[in-house]
């Protein structure tokens, strides 16, 4: 392993041979052809020991590996058929190998490969999960060198949404990572059912009191029985996600600004678990139990569902499954005291290691390139991390500028803080919503608890 | 002195003995390392704090005092899983002795027809991947398209939210298990029935026991060395149940499926407290192992043979 690299007394032979030789070379005429021959040959020995030592001129064999977790198979075959092979012909020698996975085996893959030392070279994660953690044990690359190194990449990276980079993928002033789609959440709703209940398709709600009067009015049922929900949350562990849309529009934060302990047991916390608590368990705008799937569609998708908190998944579901629901759907970013909506930036790391260089080109080579990057996001639906790529890309419509553009432009929007311990306070959080919805509590204490549960979890991860 | 014939006797043990070694050695090899060794590799994580990304640091028995005695969501929620675990064992094995029980005696009839075929089919389940099966029952149980609820609709009957419902989501986990597992029991009381000599039957018949007496004073008692395996048996599974929970509603809701399996997984895995799920796993062993002996203590005294 040792011979790949240029070692200092190799490099010092060398340039002590060359400087030699071209001081000889100077005075060749007066040098007897033995000296020069004995001198000539000592050069040679140490510039092919020099050349064979050293890592670059040479096309060594480099295998890169490449996670890959937001995929589906057009996307896939883009990448095995196109866009790997393409950049392996570019740079002879090397190869890549893909690996696929889903987001529930994600956990489990990276960290059994990290604690193998088998970790992928270049791999997708979620940045408040992965990020902090692994920015903390330091086995993740910082990316502001390579940033600043490379011209193309300086470029290219001013094409980024600022907060997609800057807080999305940045931990205390390092970019750790390049996001590669947006994955922002608001709220959804369907203009044709507003036009039935006569209510204008033209203007969604834009307050909590708007938001409930439509809830309301939306709602079909009988009974204990829904034909049509007019808002509903799941209440499953991600759950935060709509609470945390309520919080930041009552103004409220989920941490303080020290991110030593938790906030969002404050007033305007407490008033924004309540208004969930109102819709579902006394304006009963939709069943306290989660809404699964019907076959394929979602419940938006299906019509059992007016309004929902939802991000581009939901428009996938309703282009691939039922198209005509797209032209009847409608996003908007609520606000009572602000509007306000989250946002995630989803990320490719690289892992610290030997091909740190290498994996830096196949990240430029699928982030930064224009044309794979454009072609990867028609190939998934997603949402661009990028403004030009937003612009070009084909899939893109007036839906997917507000999903990306008028969440990120809201005063209020956030993105949940890049803290190793987000992800146990944050089910600290969901628990809280769920006792409350399910009424085995009030909403002042559940967030209580959760709140005191959570500054546990932070004083074990900030040692006191 | 030692005789040619002992000489002889020794020496054939001695080259017994090596070939025993070499037959064993494959199983003994995938042994250490498949399983003792994690194991022991566990036990001595249990005593540090690790993460899979930095060196474990030794902390003692902290992981054990905090699980225990501990203040953090993390406790509350473990002495809810153990309470969730041991509703879940208790439900499934009672349940699936029982089914599997009635199964083996229906199948073991000789006025039933196509014995084969409704002996392959009930155990078909037990060959099926965990996972597929709750896939599958997520579809049964959905409370809009399900085929439950359809059911009940079609009965005039209001549905009923399965898996959503706190009070009916455990319940309805459980029976996925005893619809998976029946046919397992059922294989062992079948062979446990057939194992029982028909003069005993004979016998009773002659003294004038009716069906029901037969089945209570003859095969009941005969087959309490067959109970007993199975409940140990499927004790021991059930206390590690993890797939259906995982698949069909991650603990929820409201905790009413968390078990102590899925807690481990989620401290492991999810918030990489590996020596913490560590001593969870250990302690769970040890409650496993307690409620074999306990089941082998109260079932082996009425043990007839």
């Amino acid at each position: 392993m040792a011979k790949r690299f240029l070692s200092r007394r190799g490099f010092l032979q060398g340039m002590g041979a060359l400087a030699g030789t071209a001081a000889l070379s100077a005075c060749a005429a007066a040098t007897p052809q033995v000296v020069e021959k004995e001198v000539t040959v000592e050069v040679e020995k140490v510039v092919k020991e020099t050349v064979e030592a050293s890592p670059t001129p040479v096309a060594e064999p480099v295998n890169l590996t490449l996670l890959m977790v937001d995929w589906n198979e057009d996307c896939r075959t883009l990448y095995e058929q196109e866009i790997l092979p393409k950049f392996q012909e570019q740079h002879p020698g090397w190869t890549v190998t893909a690996d696929w996975t889903s987001w529930a085996d994600l956990d489990v893959k990276v960290m059994t490969a990290f604690a193998g030392g088998l970790q992928p070279d270049v791999f997708q994660a979620d940045n408040v999960e992965f990020g902090p953690k692994y920015n903390q044990k330091g086995i993740i690359a910082e990316l502001n060198p390579f940033i600043e190194g490379d011209p193309d990449a300086r470029a290219k990276i001013d094409d980024y949404y600022p907060k997609a980079l800057y807080e999305g993928a940045t931990i205390a002033g390092k970019i750790v990572a390049l996001p590669y789609v947006l994955d922002n959440r608001a709220l959804f709703y369907r203009k044709d059912f507003f036009t039935e209940v006569g209510l204008s398709p033209d203007v969604p709600p834009a307050t909590w009191d708007d938001f409930r009067a439509a809830a309301i009015k939306l709602t079909k049922r009988t009974d204990d029985t829904f034909e049509r929900a007019g808002w509903h949350s799941d209440l499953g562990w991600t759950c935060f996600q709509t609470y945390v849309q309520l919080l930041w529009q009552n103004g409220g934060e989920l941490l303080d600004e020290a991110h030593e302990r938790c906030a969002f047991n404050s007033p305007e916390g407490v008033e924004a678990l309540e208004l969930w608590v109102r819709l579902i368990r006394e304006d009963r705008v939709g069943p306290v139990e989660d809404m699964p799937s019907i076959g394929d569609l979602s419940p938006f998708t299906a019509g059992s569902l007016a309004m929902v908190f939802a991000g581009y998944g939901q428009l996938l579901n309703a282009q691939k499954y039922k198209p005509e629901v797209v032209d009847s759907t409608g996003i908007t970013v609520l606000g009572e005291k602000q509007p306000a909506a989250l946002w995630y930036a989803n990320t490719f790391f690289l892992s610290k290691g030997k091909r740190l260089s290498q994996a830096w080109e196949l990240l430029k080579w699928l982030v930064l390139d224009d044309g794979n990057f454009r072609r990867y996001h028609e190939a998934t639906g997603g949402l661009p991390p990028r403004k030009s790529i937003t612009a070009s890309a084909n899939h893109i419509t007036s839906l997917h500028r507000i999903l990306i553009e008028d969440v990120m432009n809201a005063p209020g929007s956030h993105t949940t803080p890049a803290e190793p311990f987000s992800l146990e306070v944050l089910e600290r959080v969901s628990e809280a919503c769920q006792k409350a919805v399910y009424g085995t509590t009030t909403a002042k204490e559940a967030l209580e608890t959760a709140a005191q549960e959570g500054n546990q979890i932070i004083a074990r991860y900030l040692g006191s | 002195m030692i005789t040619t014939l002992q000489r002889r006797k020794r020496t054939g043990s001695r080259g017994s003995g090596t070939a025993a070694f070499f037959f064993l050695l494959p199983f003994m090899l995938l042994f250490i390392v498949f399983k003792a060794g994690p194991v022991i590799a566990s036990l001595v994580l249990s005593f540090t704090s690790y993460d899979a990304l930095s060196p474990p640091v030794w902390v003692g028995l902290a992981n054990y005092r905090d699980i225990l005695l501990g203040t953090e969501a993390a406790t509350r929620l473990f002495w809810r899983a153990v309470a969730n675990t041991l509703y879940f064992t208790v439900g499934q094995v009672s349940l699936e002795a029982l089914t599997g029980l009635g199964l083996a005696i229906l199948v073991n009839s000789r006025a039933l027809r196509g014995r084969t075929i409704w002996r392959t089919a009930y155990y078909l389940p037990v060959v099926t991947s965990t996972v597929a099966v709750s896939m599958v029952w997520l579809w049964i149980y959905n409370p809009q398209v399900g085929l439950l609820n359809s059911m009940l609709r079609s009965l005039g009957l209001p549905t009923l939210t399965w898996l959503s419902d706190p009070k009916l989501a455990m319940p309805s986990i459980i029976a996925v298990a005893v619809w998976q597992g029946a046919g397992w029991s059922m294989l062992i009381y079948l062979a446990g029935l057939q194992s029982i000599p028909e003069s005993f039957y004979e016998s009773a018949r002659i003294d004038g026991a009716s069906g029901w007496q037969q089945f209570r004073h003859v095969t009941v008692p005969l087959l309490m060395p067959v109970t007993l395996f199975i409940v140990i048996m499927s004790c021991i599974s059930a206390l590690q149940v993890f797939a259906q929970v995982y698949v069909m509603t991650q603990g929820g809701p409201l905790n009413a499926t968390i078990t102590v399996t899925y807690h481990i997984w989620n401290n492991a895995f999810r918030f990489y407290r590996l020596g913490y799920a560590s001593a969870m796993a250990f302690l769970l062993g040890i409650v496993i192992v307690a409620i074999s002996v306990v089941n082998a203590k109260v079932f082996g005294g009425r043990v007839e043979y």
